[in-house]
């Protein structure tokens, strides 16, 4: 950068508008902003792009491995977690009761001896 | 224990705002317009014939394209050249309105230049004699010698911005601060310093 050069520069660096900006145009700008961000904050909050994320053929493959896993894993919870107890009521009768941790089933037998 | 600090978006670069703004972060906003709002004024002010009300209706056009649309930010490039190009697609835009309206007349439009007194601080006479030069130019050159001498932007960056190659903002920089200097050199009463 020559003489010139350098001195045209700090001129204009120097240089200062006799005018300062309204304050209503930031005031605008933010309230433009505000509803913008209310906007976004909506559309995120929205269900449907999940839903239709979920549904989309897209990943189909990731997507059933990963409801296999779940099926799987809680087919092994139900299997080991059962406690099972036999209650005899009468000699001709046989009580099978099952007690799950979610679900409690009754299951009525009747033997005959 | 871990706490979670408030986001200090002084320490953030405009590049980082601007993916918030995407986000809908108001407080990422009103940062970018703190920095860039008088930088992108002098702009349009100089660019748009001195007209101050000109200037800040772009300026708040401009920040409205800005929050409606800031996803349209390559996040490759650098922020000051995306904005200082979108600044100067609005000019360019207004002089190809204005030539079409035939408002502006070919030529100098010195008169349209405000006194002295008008443009405060001009710190020695040349300011005033600089932008009466300049208005003798297409908006190309002064977007070019704005860009350099008052944004110290560097040339690739220019290039970029005016979408020119390299070598042709070299050359028309040196054009203009040659026709500059030249018409400087006459009013200085003939004091060759330059």
């Amino acid at each position: 950068m020559d003489n010139f050069e350098q001195h045209l520069s700090n001129q204009l660096q120097n240089d200062k508008l006799h005018f300062s900006i309204n304050p209503a145009i930031r005031e605008r700008l933010m309230y433009h902003m505000h509803l913008k961000s209310a906007k976004s904050a909506v559309h995120k909050n929205q269900i449907l792009p999940f839903l239709s994320m979920l549904f989309a053929p897209k990943l189909v493959a990731w997507k059933l491995g990963f409801v296999a896993i779940l099926v799987i894993s809680s087919m092994g919870y139900n299997h080991y977690n059962h406690n099972e107890s036999t209650v005899q009521v009468a000699d001709s009768t046989h009580t099978f009761i099952s007690i799950d941790t979610l679900n409690i089933h009754f299951k009525d037998t009747l033997s005959i001896n | 224990m871990f706490k979670f600090k408030p986001l200090n978006y002084q320490q953030l670069a405009d590049e980082k705002l601007i993916v918030a703004i995407t986000n809908g972060d108001s407080s990422a906003f009103n940062e970018l317009y703190k920095r860039y709002n008088e930088r992108l004024l002098y702009y349009f002010y100089r660019m748009l014939w001195n007209d101050k009300e000109m200037a800040q209706d772009f300026l708040q056009d401009l920040f409205i394209k800005i929050i409606d649309k800031p996803h349209l930010f390559d996040v490759e490039r650098k922020f000051s050249t995306w904005i200082f190009s979108i600044a100067h697609n609005m000019c360019k835009n207004e002089y190809r309105n204005r030539v079409v309206r035939d408002i502006v007349e070919k030529g100098t439009d010195t008169d349209s230049i405000p006194d002295d007194e008008e443009t405060t601080n001009y710190s020695s006479f040349q300011i005033k004699d600089v932008f009466s030069c300049l208005n003798e130019f297409d908006e190309m050159h002064r977007t070019a010698f704005l860009l350099k001498y008052r944004e110290g932007l560097s040339i690739e960056e220019i290039s970029s911005i005016l979408e020119l190659p390299v070598g042709t903002v070299k050359s028309r920089l040196f054009y203009t601060r040659k026709k500059i200097q030249k018409k400087l050199q006459h009013k200085i009463h003939g004091n060759n310093e330059y």
